[in-house]
């Protein structure tokens, strides 16, 4: 038996690693995640309204979740100035997430520290524009700005509380939060542009993925929608039944849990068809988007719509084409919700009165659905809570890329370097 | 000059110690100038072979908790390989989020299982409890704060990186640093081992909220009122850890309404974050009746889990591991 | 196997326990050798932070004692002591160290044996809940 180690892998939120054993017969992959936060240990016990700002640990978008699981908890509904708030918030976690994703993957073959002069990866067969990672750079700083001003921390945010958020924004942030949001849309008009001439297929080793499922919240509704790998709709059930719906696997070799749909019972990864296993983000989101809400003018939407056909395969590239439709749109929404008429009312927040003792909320966040569901006593201690991240269910699906690449490249073993290299560049915009 | 060579890791936390550092280069335009990071995994991909081969890195930003064997293996390696480590953020520095596992009663549920069981897979096991980096290895700095501020992080880089030589192109707020800290950054001389970056005194001392010494007489959960905007929330009966909390910030949270949670560690003057929050609550209980105030005390939840939200395995006196512990690697079993 | 001994640390009052106290080793009402006493001037004067670290290095029960109210020589010293004793118990507990460790009593120099009585029913308390170790070994309350 051998076993090769593809390690660390970039670009992942928590260490992980790529194990491959040979024993006679096909290399087998495992994507491995290799640590764990006991969740439910460190939220039990805990005063509920605290877990908005404990489960940013996730990512910032559970500090969002956590707060509307919080509003259904304590039964109240936030005013449309925190509503705004929030999704102002939101969008701009869509706008910096995707967009340090394209500044990895673009400079991925090149140094992303421009001064690195010991670098051996030094090997770039593309050029990609320096200034064009710049000005990703620049932009990422400003949406980071907005998220401070809107969170009041960048990346644990802490403004959101059960019924509202927590504080009216001061005159100043108007007029900086409109400067960033209409800088944003206009680089995001820019990027559409130069990433079509560079041709992302052309920039990575893309591949199409074996078909499966995926999940998404289409919209304002409360519905999730589970589509085929056409983009079909195969079934939909209200979101707060998803903690039924949904299992989780455990296998040894990874920390992670495998989300899979229950009724169709849990496959192993090895099988020639899964049926029960999904993925969630953008790229579901946007296969199952029947309209695609847009800033643009209708000619720029046309030509986006020729390099996609109408519905985009199930492969790499289209993932990252993926992210750009999403950094568009949430650079639309920033616009929109950034203007002052949005973010002004009489009250932010509405004062619970009463405790359910049961809360849910999911949404749709830059990663994809993330959902929360907590059961406390009555004075609103925390007894269980059930989490959904979008790792969790992106886990098969990453798993299966990593096996796909280790298999497709009769090479990988000559080269393993370059086989870390794919399978990081595969994975980055799931 | 040669160029500084620096490491950046994470061991069980969250990429959001990272992003700030790379935020800052995003601000700067380049982290790079006048520093190569040779050692990135999150970025770069970097192998623990090509830290060897590297020779020793100047400066090692650690970033994370200890939760398994292969944080602690991490910690040696880099701790071996570098000139000076600094803790960044909570978790490293006082174990963070990730030591409240710690605080709930391991019950054979929610113990943490290693599910390869036959070492098949070589999962790293999961270590007893939850340590900060000083547990396991030498600490020369800390950057506290969850996720540390852009402003400290960004004063230690120039201070342990720059030497004093940089591209200022984000402020720090110098004033809020100690004496010694301030003059070494300005004048480009190390400063001194073990300096926190971040202030000395409270966070009180620079929360914009007015305190008028008030006594009161009942607590409220935060969800439970819309506290003032101008005055101070514990003066208001919510539980705010201002008081017990090292300076730096400036008062983030309070400023957008929400209390401190103290992720900057306890102020240089306290002895336990718990001991000095129950004597500054209990000193504004307008009462002196031992039932109204053992009322009043009922009114409050999870003590614990709210003072040491953030530094239960180092500043806790109750519950700082003794040495023998930190030495031990997870046993077989 | 040997009896448990508990180490008690008593915070005692200069002006009142602490004669107390004196008397009742002359007396030999209390078995000297599990406790250690430390004078203080008013029991308003133990800060939590004593407390906290009296068990942190390995005390198995503190006591604290002062005048009776309205006795105190420095006003009010005894009922600050008193408006933290519950929140501080309750911290306490949620990190392991049982509620009858830690007391908080009220002695004038004249009760010396209510000193005796006090203290070998607080030793008989801690004798009977076993060393503490309110480290990670122990199992932890944690929730209010
Ligand atoms: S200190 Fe906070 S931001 Fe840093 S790794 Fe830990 S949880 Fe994440
Ligand atoms: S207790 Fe909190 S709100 Fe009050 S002054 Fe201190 S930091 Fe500000
Ligand atoms: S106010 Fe407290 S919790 Fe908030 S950032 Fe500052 S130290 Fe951390
Ligand atoms: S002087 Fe004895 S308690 Fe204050």
């Amino acid at each position: 038996m051998r076993r090769t180690i593809l390690e660390p892998l970039r670009w992942m939120e928590e260490l992980a690693r790529v194990m491959v054993i040979e024993n006679g017969g096909p290399p087998k992959t495992f994507l491995q995640v290799m640590t764990k936060l006991n969740l439910s240990r460190m939220c039990i016990g805990r005063p509920v309204e605290e877990l908005p700002r404990i489960l940013t640990i996730l990512s910032p978008a559970h500090h969002l979740v956590s707060a509307m699981a919080l509003d259904s908890l304590f039964n109240v509904t936030p005013p449309p100035l925190a509503v705004n708030m929030r999704d102002a918030l939101l969008q701009t976690l869509f706008f910096v997430r995707h967009m340090r994703k394209l500044y990895f993957f673009l400079s991925s073959h090149s140094n992303p520290f421009e001064d690195f002069s010991l670098s051996q990866r030094n090997i770039d067969q593309h050029s990609v524009p320096r200034d064009l990672i710049d000005q990703i750079m620049r932009h990422v700083a400003l949406a980071q700005e907005a998220t401070k001003i809107l969170g009041g921390r960048a990346d644990h945010p802490i403004s959101a509380v059960p019924g509202g958020v927590s504080r009216f924004l001061k005159q100043p942030y108007y007029d900086r939060l409109s400067e960033i949001g209409r800088s944003c849309l206009s680089f995001s008009i820019k990027l559409a542009r130069v990433l079509a001439d560079l041709k992302p297929e052309e920039l990575l080793y893309d591949f199409d993925i074996q078909p499966i499922l995926s999940l998404t919240i289409p919209g304002n509704s409360n519905e999730v929608q589970v589509s085929d790998s056409s983009g079909e709709l195969t079934c939909q059930f209200p979101a707060d039944q998803i903690f039924e719906k949904i299992g989780f696997q455990k296998e040894p070799w990874t920390y992670k849990p495998f989300a899979f749909l229950k009724e169709k019972g849990w496959n192993s990864l090895d099988s020639e068809k899964v049926t029960s296993i999904y993925f969630v983000g953008p790229l579901a989101r946007l296969k199952s988007q029947k309209e695609i809400g847009f800033p643009l003018s209708g000619e720029n939407w046309k030509s986006f719509e020729d390099t996609f056909g109408s519905t985009p395969t199930f492969g790499i590239a289209n993932a990252y084409r993926a992210l750009q439709v999403e950094i568009f749109q949430a650079a639309g929404r920033m616009v929109d919700l950034y203007r002052q008429e949005s973010l002004t009312g009489p009250v932010i927040r509405n004062i619970p009165t009463e405790i359910k003792g049961e809360g849910f909320a999911a949404i749709e966040s830059p990663d994809g659905l993330i959902a929360h569901r907590y059961k406390t006593d009555s004075r609103g201690i925390v007894e269980e809570i059930e989490i959904l991240d979008s790792a969790t269910q992106n886990n098969a699906l990453k798993c299966l890329i990593a096996k796909k690449v280790v298999e497709e490249s009769a090479d990988w073993n000559h080269d393993p370097k370059l086989t870390k290299v794919r399978i990081e560049e595969a994975l980055l915009p799931f | 000059m040669p160029k500084k060579k620096l490491a950046v890791y994470t061991a069980t936390g969250c990429a959001a110690c990272e992003n700030t550092i790379l935020d800052i280069h995003y601000d700067l335009g380049s982290l790079t100038r006048s520093a190569d990071i040779v050692f990135w995994p999150y970025v770069l991909g970097s192998q623990w072979d090509g830290l060897n081969e590297q020779g020793p890195v100047d400066v090692c930003f650690f970033a994370g908790a200890i939760r398994t064997e292969a944080d602690r293996i991490a910690a040696v390696r880099l701790r071996s390989n570098s000139k000076l480590m600094v803790a960044c953020g909570a978790c490293a520095a006082f174990g963070g989020l990730p030591s409240l596992t710690d605080l709930h009663p391991e019950t054979p549920e929610n113990r943490p299982e290693h599910l390869d069981e036959g070492n098949e897979f070589l999962l790293p096991k999961l270590e007893s409890r939850v340590f900060a980096l000083e547990h396991i290895v030498d600490v020369d700095y800390f950057v506290p704060g969850c996720p540390p501020t852009r402003d400290f992080l960004w004063a230690a880089i120039q201070s342990l990186v720059y030497m004093g030589d940089s591209p200022t192109r984000i402020s720090f707020t110098a004033s809020r640093l100690p004496m010694a800290l301030a003059e070494s950054i300005t004048s480009g001389i190390v400063p001194p081992r073990g300096s926190v970056f971040a202030g000395e005194k409270a966070v009180c001392a620079s929360c914009s909220r007015i305190k008028e010494e008030k006594k009161f007489r009942g607590f409220y959960r935060p969800y439970e009122i819309d506290p003032d905007s101008g005055r101070c929330l514990l003066e208001q009966g919510i539980l705010c850890q201002g008081l017990a909390t090292r300076e730096g910030c400036g008062g983030l949270c309070t400023a957008v309404g929400a209390a401190c949670r103290g992720c900057f560690g306890k102020a240089e003057a306290v002895f336990d974050p718990g001991a000095k929050m129950v004597s500054a609550v209990s000193s504004t209980f307008d009462s002196t009746e031992a039932s109204e105030i053992e009322g009043l005390t009922k009114t409050f939840v999870d003590l614990a889990g709210t003072f040491y939200r953030y530094t239960l395995a180092t500043q806790c006196a109750l519950r700082t591991p003794n040495a023998e512990e930190a030495k031990h690697a997870p046993d077989n079993s | 196997m040997t009896r448990f001994e508990p180490k008690i640390i008593a915070f005692l009052c200069n002006w009142c326990s602490y004669v107390a106290a004196d008397a009742a080793g002359v007396s030999r009402f209390v078995q000297k050798p599990n406790v250690r006493v430390i004078r203080v001037f008013c029991s308003g004067m133990v800060d939590p932070s004593y407390v906290i670290k009296a068990f942190a290095s390995g005390a198995d029960g503190v006591l604290v004692a002062g005048c009776h109210p309205g006795d105190c020589h420095y006003l009010a010293g005894n009922i600050k002591a008193l408006r933290r004793s519950f929140l501080l118990r309750k911290l306490l507990s949620e990190l392991g160290v049982e509620e009858k460790r830690f007391r908080l009593e009220w002695i004038a120099a004249s009760e010396s044996p209510l000193y005796a009585k006090l203290m070998n029913e607080m030793i008989e308390d801690v004798r009977n809940l076993g060393p503490c170790m309110p480290s990670s070994q122990k199992p932890l309350k944690g929730v209010a």
